[in-house]
């Protein structure tokens, strides 16, 4: 272990551990001050009679003051019996409803992700390398049409061309999907996943492309690199040994960063092509305000982007040592 | 040396035009400024592009596209390309707001923390780092959804603001804590400058620039932001903007692919991305004037 390494974690460690409870509570205000329970659709339609109401919603929690359900919700982070609390909506545990749509997500992420990251770096490193050329500026280009189109409106299109027009794909996912952990329903994911795959991972691909651009022709610039040309080095191994591993340090924080807010987009896409993941949990959960299932959710999600962002700063700091003395 | 305001007039409008000189001959500057044009034209003069209004209804639903309706009939009756057009205004009127107030409040905090130091400026890197630590456009979604019932347009842009200005804050404070030991900030103390003198004469006209320059950036993220609200129905339905339209197309997907009405999907993405790269173009283009070490190249 390099040197102060030690101190660092555990210092980043307690800051992060702040910062997830500080964001748990705000998201769990934002759930306080939102007007309705899902119990009101029954009062309603006439199912169950005020006192019934009443009844329900002391059982669920909804009558505690804000500061005792504040501390129910502390306590149920740390324990994480906040999983094991009933939707009152489907009245199961939030742990059943996680455990089916967390694989979609993840994998529907994690693909996205590397296929996108991947893709975005060759084409980045090529267009560094070849700087100024008329290959270079048509990716460019290309690059940044495909940059403003919103992910959504990518996932239409491709939904209207590919599964309605030429019937290729599936168009309303996953519905006979099956569980993911036997191999050839892989085959079967992949036919239900790849357009929601494809859209998704467009944001890497454009946003990876540009910054690895930009970072390598930075450092074509460095005096190092011309020294090395200088004394005859091959372009390969200078790039090899030298210009990739000077960026890899902003390259992993960034990517580690990345990884947690894939989450949003991921909301969006899901809902365009129906795909049974957390973000149509999350969302159907908001409308039926089934609060229970949001506030574990964003806890599952913020536990995430938190421990990408932490591991990456350590990888960071252990990379680059000027970071540790702050 | 006091200066006239004629001649600090004078000077402004001076860098301005050399600022538009500058943006005009630069390869991705004058691509914005032209689509940016195009497209603030149609947000002023909306008639001059359609002669139909989003009010307007027909008996005739599902209407493929023809001369007259250049992207067909919604499902309500109405003409899709007039709701594209008058959409144009609230879009680019959204993103231009949301992004302002993003900025103003991101430099405020930024510099507050930066120039102050100290358990101020910890508390406020704190709770800037954690709301950086949510996916943005999940916490627009979940807020958007809880308060459905209330939503407006002003509730998108304020909530926009509230949730992104902490990147612009962190780099506001950065450039704040380099300037806060120039020379020329430590002469202001010792003649005895307020600290509030010094952060509004001496250190925000100093990032302020820079800040345009994400500003233009920015808009072109916040368009898309809405556009992704509305398109999962969680817009303001008094003010629809460009996502509004692909809303209602997602919703009636079946009845597009049997009448093959395609427009109603592409003219609004097309919208968009025009939108998006004009802002980005814009903005690259303000970023290499601030930046002398490109300007030479």
């Amino acid at each position: 272990m390099a040197r102060g390494m030690v101190s660092y974690t555990l210092a980043k460690i307690a800051h992060r551990l702040l910062t997830l409870i500080f964001v748990i509570l705000i998201i769990y205000t934002l759930l306080r001050l939102a007007p309705g329970t899902p119990f009101d659709q029954y009062l309603y339609q006439g199912k169950i009679t005020q006192a019934q109401y009443e009844n329900l919603l002391k059982e669920w929690g909804y009558k505690d003051s804000f500061l005792v359900g504040a501390a129910k919700v502390l306590y149920g982070m740390i324990t994480f019996s906040l999983f094991k609390m009933k939707s009152p909506v489907y009245n199961k545990p939030i742990t059943d409803l996680i455990s089916v749509r967390l694989p979609y997500t993840l994998s529907l992420v994690t693909a996205a992700y590397f296929f996108g990251a991947m893709l975005g770096m060759i084409l980045g490193l090529y267009c560094a390398r070849n700087r100024g050329t008329l290959k270079e500026s048509a990716i460019i280009w290309i690059t940044l049409g495909i940059r403003s189109l919103p992910v959504f409106w990518l996932g239409m299109v491709l939904l209207y061309v590919f599964a309605f027009k030429l019937g290729l794909f599936p168009f309303l996912t996953s519905s006979e999907l099956h569980p993911l952990n036997i191999f050839h329903h892989m085959i079967d994911w992949l036919w239900h996943s790849l357009l929601p795959i494809i859209a998704l991972s467009k944001i890497y691909a454009v946003s990876y492309l540009l910054t690895i651009r930009n970072m390598v022709s930075e450092e074509y610039t460095s005096d190092y690199v011309v020294s090395f040309r200088a004394i005859g080095l091959k372009e390969d191994y200078i790039v090899e040994r030298y210009v990739l591993r000077s960026i890899m340090p902003p390259v992993i924080t960034m990517m580690a960063i990345d990884l947690g807010f894939l989450f949003g987009g991921a909301v969006v896409t899901e809902t365009v092509f129906n795909y049974p993941g957390m973000g149509t949990l999350i969302y159907t959960a908001i409308w039926n305000k089934d609060y229970p299932v949001v506030l574990a959710s964003f806890y599952i999600i913020a536990v995430a982007v938190i421990l990408a962002i932490t591991i990456a700063e350590i990888t960071y700091a252990y990379l680059d040592p000027r970071i540790r003395r702050g | 040396m006091a200066r006239t305001l004629k001649e600090k007039l004078g000077e402004k409008w001076e860098s301005l035009k050399e600022l538009s000189r500058y943006v005009w001959h630069h390869k991705m500057g004058k691509v914005g400024v032209i689509i940016l044009a195009f497209l603030l034209i149609m947000a002023l003069f909306p008639g001059l592009f359609t002669k139909y209004t989003p009010d307007w209804t027909s008996d005739e639903t599902f209407v493929p596209a023809s001369w007259d309706h250049p992207c067909g009939i919604d499902h309500e009756g109405k003409d899709i390309w007039a709701q594209i057009v008058y959409g144009t205004r609230i879009s680019l009127a959204v993103g231009f707001i949301a992004a302002l107030l993003t900025v103003t409040i991101g430099a405020l905090v930024g510099t507050i923390a930066g120039y102050y130091g100290g358990i101020v400026d910890e508390i406020l890197v704190f709770v800037s780092d954690s709301i950086m630590m949510l996916p943005s456009l999940l916490l627009l979604i979940v807020i958007a959804a809880l308060f459905s019932n209330v939503w407006n347009i002003w509730y998108t842009i304020i909530v926009i603001a509230l949730i992104s200005w902490p990147s612009t804050a962190r780099m506001v404070r950065a450039q704040t804590l380099q300037l806060k030991n120039r020379t020329y900030v430590e002469a202001a103390v010792v003649l005895g400058a307020s600290k509030r003198r010094i952060i509004f004469k001496h250190i925000l006209p100093n990032t302020v620039p820079l800040l345009f320059a994400r500003a233009t950036i920015q808009v072109a993220g916040f368009i898309v932001t809405v556009a992704s609200l509305t398109f999962l129905g969680l817009g303001d339905p008094h003010n629809p903007d460009w996502g509004y339209v692909m809303y209602t197309a997602n919703k009636n997907m079946m009845m597009i692919v049997m009448k093959g009405m395609w427009q109603w999907i592409v003219v609004p993405g097309v919208m968009i991305a025009l939108a998006v790269i004009a802002f980005v173009c814009l903005g690259e283009a303000l970023q290499d004037y601030l930046n002398p070490k490109l300007r030479r190249r």
